[in-house]
């Protein structure tokens, strides 16, 4: 259901002098605008099944900077982040005020993509902490990657803060791990390198490796 | 001026009814303004500018068709929660607090259940260094990673495992070379 074709709300009617046929026209005016827009991402104020004041989804504009929450409050909102040369709107938590914890969380990340062709032996997939922090998950078989190499894409990781290399078949030549950084800040692949004292030749025989990484984009 | 559901009276005369009813428009104006788009501009009304939410005492009951976010304390600390459809359990979306600071050694996060995800590097560190990670929780998953080897004249393996995983802390074991050798551990751990 609709409303009628109103003009804007207006908060300061009736004025005192005002003629009731007057009245009465901004009466429906603003009963019809606050039915409208009360029905955008909420139930309808008239809806004859659903409960009216119940949300139907959420559309967050982006704001400049977080809200303030009060103490047992916390907050959910959008806010403009530039990272990595791209602009984008990611939503935020913001945790209760006045205290030391209530400082903003991001909760989601860049924007999601497919990391592109996957480059041959390796199969690599990522998600996103709160925090801005980015987890890499797949498997790699180095002996078929270009020169031991992992690319961490996409390309936003600033700091590797932990790994984890597992043989899937071939326990014990877990490789050692160099970070390399083509990028200005940027952690962009990771190499690997044979266990000291292996004599295996080539350095990864056909080995596929279950590997995370996870890093900061901040 | 608080929104009054009690007028207009059938006997008020008309120079009450007036003030009364136009403190009712703008107490409605200004109480939509909260976390939404004010009234007026009819391409934002009704969006919201933010969710501020305040904390509830018991989870919201929820249809087959519909699902739930809201702030529930955990302890003192207000946490985001999402319900399910049709009152399936409710899950707990942040944790109490977060440590990411990209230049600290160590930092956590978090992820819904909730699970804390502990991530830090030790610059060559002993076999035997026991870490503790805070906050405290109790460790599920914990595994270790090798960087930056410098190996000395005997065959070292640079496989490093976690051992005596328990509670809050682990012990980080390698084999302990003949000679000098240096490398660089990362962990990242997991804990409920």
């Amino acid at each position: 259901m609709s409303g009628p074709n109103i003009d804007e709300y207006d908060p300061i009617i009736p004025g005192p002098n005002d003629f009731l046929a007057v009245s009465q026209e901004d009466f429906l005016a603003n009963f019809g605008q606050l039915y409208n827009a009360f029905a955008r991402n909420h139930v309808a104020l008239d809806h004859a099944v659903l409960t009216p004041g119940n949300h139907t989804n959420i559309e967050l504009l982006q704001q400049v900077k977080g809200p303030e929450t009060s103490v047992g409050e916390n907050s959910l909102y959008s806010k403009k982040l530039t990272q990595i040369n791209q602009t984008t709107t990611q939503l935020f938590f913001r945790y209760q005020g006045g205290q030391a914890a209530g400082k903003e969380v991001q909760m989601t990340n860049y924007q999601l993509y497919s990391p592109g062709t996957q480059q041959l032996g390796l199969i690599s997939l990522f998600t996103y902490l709160p925090g801005g922090l980015i987890l890499y998950f797949g498997i790699v078989n180095f002996s078929k990657t270009n020169a031991n190499t992992l690319y961490l894409a996409p390309f936003i990781c600033t700091t590797v803060m932990a790994f984890n290399f597992t043989a899937k078949d071939n326990p014990g030549n877990e490789p050692t791990i160099v970070f390399h950084s083509e990028r200005p800040g940027i952690v962009t692949t990771i190499q690997a390198q044979p266990a000291f004292g292996r004599t295996l030749f080539p350095a990864f025989p056909d080995v596929e490796y279950y590997f995370v990484v996870l890093g900061n984009t901040t | 001026m608080s929104y009054n559901t009690a007028i207009p009276q059938a006997a008020s005369k008309r120079v009450i009814s007036q003030k009364q009813i136009k403190a009712n428009f703008t107490a409605i104006f200004n109480a939509f303004a909260k976390n939404h788009a004010k009234l007026g501009p009819t391409d934002t009304q009704g969006k919201h500018n933010m969710m501020i939410l305040r904390p509830q005492a018991l989870n919201p009951a929820t249809s087959p068709t519909q699902a739930a976010i809201y702030n529930k304390k955990v302890a003192t600390i207000p946490n985001l929660f999402y319900r399910p459809s049709n009152n399936q359990t409710p899950i707990q979306m942040t944790y109490p607090s977060i440590g990411v600071n990209p230049n600290a050694s160590t930092q956590y996060s978090f992820v819904a259940g909730p699970f804390v995800v502990y991530t830090g590097v030790l610059i060559n560190p002993a076999s035997g260094t026991v870490v503790n990670v805070l906050p405290a929780t109790t460790l599920r998953y914990v595994g270790l990673g090798v960087s930056n080897f410098i190996g000395g004249t005997s065959i070292v393996e640079t496989h490093a495992i976690p051992t005596n995983i328990a509670g809050n802390s682990f012990t980080i074991r390698y084999e302990v070379p003949l000679s000098g050798s240096s490398r660089n551990i990362f962990y990242l751990a997991i804990g409920n």
